[in-house]
């Protein structure tokens, strides 16, 4: 079980980042410039794989290239909340104290609230579009890192491997981040891996209530949106991007499991 | 011992836990070390022996601090030190080793990146030059095939093995002190002679002083020119360590020597117990006004109850903090 979610996870994530590469070559047709409404709404099948939209757009070449935004947006918003949440995280453990303090109840006020209703207040001040989008989940969603780099952080900073690298004349910085960094790592990848799924749900519910990527561009959650009015004519405009969104999202969530099954030296041993 | 021979010299050092000074872990503890000299520490578990050793290195942790007095290094209180300039002290001119060599080296460095790293840090070399050092210091404390070990993790090592790279480590940058705090304990009986052995002849080399910590008194006497008798955060007795053993002067340090076995004695007197020190180690927050040990000291007296009894010097060197001491 723990194998097959590594691979199902691993097939996912390699075959997305494949896709949102290679979407020019793979696409059948432009994903923007080719619509014509004599086709709309046409059933998969024929020329048109996956059918065709309201405004007779290829929906598999739009799927294609709606990879790329989440893609992008999954990791970006990713690397951004890791590095918000962790370094907030270590400094907090390592330091204690009013800093500590402060950064828990940072992180508790975070909890708090929703995610995507601090993304949603964030981005009604920057405005709609994909730097905005990055911006306001980068910003958001890195509680969960901070709470577990600051836990690792405690145990750690008792070893005896630390005392000697102070001992040893290093700085703050360098014990931080060189000596215990790489050693908390392992769980840290984890939630982050399974962060970018919920990254890409994030930018597909903003952009399903019109807040993240502006149209044209295609992207799943706002090709979702405009499914909606369609869903009783032609169904399968929504079905299809909702199915990658699925697959994807349950891709990112099973590599995490998978990775942390493999990182558990206890899980190892069961199996 | 003249002023410019001390390396190190601790005057009154108090360490407390917790807020002010309500409860002192540490006593105005003095002594000090000369050039070269090694410096035995003796007591037991929670007598402040290791608290003492962490205050010179500057390494104390909240909730613990520095209380009051001076320790001096080279001529510099290092206790009022920015923090830059102590960083630079730590690993280059102070060493320390510790307890458990299982758990401090950093699980996932190589060997040799760790030792190199002292290069890098103190003597600024490259990459490639501090490998090459990090060989010989591995040579140097007999590790087979430094040059194979050199690309080894911990784990790959055994525990006496991971010892001598935490000797090798410490003593990279010629230090002029290395404070051991129990170096030996987590170890096999059989390596725990050798590796006091190597790091005394590798100090003697180099002319490092050493400031060896243990609860092992017979261990400590042998091996040590000066040693204290801590009991109970304060020094009980002060003396070479030849005569710590053989002429022990304070009661405590006399329950102690009177307490260790001795090979023999069983075939000439019969079946006997042993030698005790009735009662307890005072635990802190509860610890009397007068003389730490006089609730077990069979020739306690009022006095000993009513103050701390002070130093006097013993002839021929050392001193000894009680007032009914022989």
């Amino acid at each position: 079980m723990r194998r097959f979610n590594l691979n199902f996870g691993l097939c996912v994530v390699v075959a997305l980042v494949l896709v949102a590469v290679l979407a020019p070559l793979i696409a059948p047709y432009s994903p923007i410039d080719f619509a014509d409404l004599n086709n709309s709404n046409l059933p998969p099948g024929g020329p048109f794989r996956m059918g065709t939209d309201e405004q007779g757009r290829d929906i598999y070449s739009r799927i294609l290239y709606g990879a790329r935004i989440s893609l992008l947006v999954g990791v970006v918003v990713q690397v951004m909340n890791t590095f918000v949440g962790v370094t907030l995280g270590l400094t907090a453990g390592y330091f204690g104290g009013w800093w500590d303090e402060f950064v828990q109840g940072l992180t508790n006020l975070m909890l708090a609230i929703p995610t995507i209703v601090f993304a949603l207040a964030l981005m009604t001040f920057l405005g709609p579009g994909l730097l905005s989008l990055l911006i306001a989940l980068g910003l958001t969603d890195w509680a969960y890192s901070c709470r577990i780099s600051r836990a690792q952080m405690l145990s750690q900073k008792a070893q005896n491997y630390v005392q000697a690298a102070r001992i040893m004349g290093f700085g703050r910085a360098h014990v931080i981040f060189r000596e215990i960094l790489p050693n908390v790592a392992g769980p840290l990848v984890v939630v982050a891996t399974m962060g970018v799924g919920s990254a890409i749900l994030s930018e597909a519910s903003l952009s399903f209530i019109g807040l993240g990527v502006v149209p044209p561009t295609p992207s799943w959650g706002g090709m979702l949106a405009r499914a909606r009015e369609q869903l009783m004519v032609a169904p399968w405009i929504a079905v299809f991007p909702g199915l990658t969104l699925f697959v994807t999202v349950l891709g990112f969530n099973m590599l995490g499991d998978g990775l942390r099954d493999m990182l558990d030296p206890q899980g190892r041993a069961d199996r | 011992m003249s002023e410019a021979d001390m390396i190190l010299s601790v005057e009154n050092l108090s360490v407390a836990v917790g807020k002010g000074n309500g409860r002192l872990a540490v006593e105005e503890v003095s002594f000090d070390i000369g050039r070269g000299e090694v410096f035995g520490m003796v007591g037991e578990s929670g007598c402040g022996k290791s608290l003492c050793a962490l205050s010179i290195a500057g390494l104390l942790r909240a909730p613990m601090h520095v209380a009051g007095g001076e320790v001096r290094f080279e001529g510099r209180d290092i206790l009022r030190l920015p923090a830059r300039d102590m960083r630079r002290l730590r690993g280059g001119r102070i060493a320390m080793i510790f307890q458990e060599p299982m758990t401090a080296l950093n699980p996932l460095m190589t060997v040799g990146d760790q030792i190199g790293e002292m290069f890098v840090l103190h003597q600024g070399l490259g990459r490639a030059e501090a490998r090459h050092r990090a060989i010989v210091a591995l040579a140097q404390v007999q590790v087979p095939s430094p040059e194979r070990r050199i690309s080894d993790y911990p784990h790959q090592l055994s525990g006496g093995m991971r010892q001598r790279v935490m000797i090798a480590i410490a003593l990279a940058c010629r230090p002029a002190l290395l404070i051991a705090d129990e170096p030996t304990t987590a170890l096999d009986v059989t390596i725990q002679a050798e590796i006091t052995e190597l790091i005394l002849d590798l100090c003697r080399a180099q002319g490092t002083a050493v400031l060896m910590i243990s609860h092992d008194l017979g261990h400590i006497a042998e091996i040590c020119n000066r040693v204290a008798v801590m009991y109970a955060g304060r020094v009980a007795e002060m003396q070479s360590g030849q005569a710590v053993f053989q002429g022990p002067r304070h009661p405590y340090t006399r329950a102690l020597v009177a307490s260790l076995p001795q090979p023999g004695r069983r075939l000439a007197e019969g079946r006997q117990d042993l030698a005790e020190i009735k009662g307890i180690v005072p635990p802190l927050g509860q610890r009397p006004p007068g003389c730490q040990f006089a609730p077990r000291c069979a020739r306690a007296a009022d006095d000993c109850r009513a103050a701390v009894p002070p130093f006097s010097t013993i002839p021929g060197g050392g001193k000894v903090g009680c007032f009914h001491h022989d």
